[in-house]
């Protein structure tokens, strides 16, 4: 078979270098896109996650270190509240304690009353008395509630008799807060 | 995208009309389009670049051809040298054509065979006239094509007759203003150009007579050429194309002529032998353009 081109070698070679110029680009420009996209952007991302890896790491690992900590400090916490309720404790049934409680019971006493009977039941103290007239039972009231190592201070009972005579039941809270200050 | 596109215009510029074939070579040869329009369309527009994509066209890929009397086929035989390529050897060759004819020539060729023992290769070499070659190539240019291949008109038919004729075989291609005569042997091509056709058969009875004679003149300068390099070579079988045929009545002038006692064929008889040929598409006008795109020399790196 016979085929001849009379086309100029020049008029081929000229379109031809323009194609393989723009063949060659756009090889080129792939190549490119390879590189970046299937080479050098995997590469960076591995190393940022390698990074961030290594991050998450270090924070848990000082997060389990805080937390270690918190569960340390917590159990130093709990172990001086242990320590506190049972200075808390000791403290309440020292005899001061109770001198302070019962001297101020009897001081209160306004003239012409006196006390028959006294019953504490843990933060409760019953007060049993009598007194001349029911003035003196309320001044006995106010003093005892005049006083910070009560936080409740209220007539249970009275029981009028002839010639004004009273018996009273006077109840009587302790006050923790002044409890634990005295402590301290 | 036309840079990877396999589609491939082929565009046979005569002077009275212009064949073009639009098809896709791969996967399968397909004729997309095609279509004949009178040449005055591509010279008078002055927006020339567009006028093939206003006629549907899509790529610019293109293969042209055309005849033209200028054309020189010769077949050479070369002495094989280790200094001196077989392309250089043509270029000398053509340089006396160059000096006996008084002209520049563009020139092509393919080399058909390599007797080493004898010392010779031989080739089918064509010349053009330079400045006819690349008037061509200027309105193709124009025209916004990217040239892949300028086609030798009887080579681009030569590879559909093949299929149904075996050579040596004759073909006469009566165009507008050219007529192309040549013999196909089985190894060479001897092909001439006449500066006449249909302009000159429409004119007269007596220039149509005229024509016919030297018609047949010209086929037996040819053939006695043909017998005299192979001589156990009998052409018996010939076919006859182009616009003109109609004109001329070509076909039963020759038959009826005692002197070239030649089968005669159309290109219509063959179009059984080739694939995907719209049925409207007369063979006798396209076949040069289609000769032109089923040709292998276009390779695919050019496509």
């Amino acid at each position: 078979m016979h085929d001849i081109n009379l086309l100029p070698t020049e008029y081929g070679r000229k379109t031809h270098t323009i194609k393989s110029i723009i063949l060659l680009l756009l090889a080129i420009f792939a190549f490119l896109l390879f590189v970046i996209f299937g080479i050098i952007n995997p590469i960076k991302k591995r190393d940022e996650y390698r990074q961030q890896k290594e991050l998450i790491q270090q924070r848990e690992h000082s997060l389990s270190e805080l937390e270690e900590k918190y569960i340390e400090d917590q159990n130093v916490l709990e172990e001086l509240h242990e320590r506190l309720e049972s200075l808390s404790d000791l403290k309440v049934s020292t005899p001061i304690y109770w001198y302070k409680i019962l001297k101020t019971i009897n001081r209160s006493l306004p003239q012409g009353t006196s006390l028959n009977q006294f019953t504490c039941d843990n933060t409760t103290i019953l007060l049993y008395g009598s007194c001349t007239h029911d003035k003196l039972s309320a001044t006995y009231l106010r003093n005892l509630k005049n006083k910070t190592y009560f936080s409740e201070v209220r007539i249970e009972k009275l029981i009028y008799h002839q010639n004004d005579k009273v018996d009273f039941i006077i109840r009587c809270v302790l006050n923790q807060n002044t409890m634990e200050d005295d402590h301290y | 995208m036309a840079l990877f596109s396999k589609r491939l215009l082929s565009i046979d510029m005569g002077n009275h009309s212009v064949k073009i074939i639009e098809a896709q070579r791969k996967p399968d040869f397909r004729i997309l389009k095609y279509g004949i329009y009178p040449a005055e369309l591509f010279t008078k527009s002055s927006r020339k670049y567009r006028i093939l994509k206003g006629l549907g066209y899509r790529t610019r890929d293109s293969i042209i051809s055309f005849h033209h009397h200028s054309l020189l086929m010769r077949t050479l035989s070369l002495p094989i040298s280790r200094d001196v390529s077989a392309h250089e050897l043509i270029q000398e060759i053509i340089r006396e054509y160059e000096i006996d004819f008084k002209e520049d020539f563009d020139f092509g060729y393919s080399l058909i065979s390599t007797h080493i023992d004898f010392g010779y290769i031989r080739a089918t070499t064509a010349a053009l006239a330079k400045r006819i070659n690349r008037m061509y190539i200027q309105k193709a240019d124009d025209l916004g094509l990217r040239l892949k291949s300028i086609a030798v008109q009887v080579c681009s038919v030569q590879k559909i007759v093949d299929k149904y004729i075996k050579p040596p075989y004759i073909l006469i291609d009566i165009g507008h203003s050219n007529t192309t005569i040549g013999v196909i042997g089985t190894v060479d091509i001897m092909a001439k150009v006449l500066d006449k056709g249909v302009i000159q058969i429409k004119n007269d009875y007596k220039d149509s007579k005229q024509f016919s004679k030297e018609l047949i003149t010209t086929c037996h300068n040819l053939l006695d050429a043909f017998y005299h390099i192979y001589p156990n070579e009998a052409v018996t079988q010939g076919i006859i194309y182009g616009g003109g045929s109609y004109f001329l009545n070509a076909k039963k002038s020759f038959c009826e002529n005692k002197d070239v006692s030649i089968n005669w064929h159309e290109p219509q008889e063959f179009r059984h032998f080739i694939e995907n040929i719209p049925e409207d598409m007369d063979l006798n006008l396209f076949i040069n353009c289609l000769g032109s795109i089923l040709k292998s020399d276009v390779r695919e790196g050019e496509m």
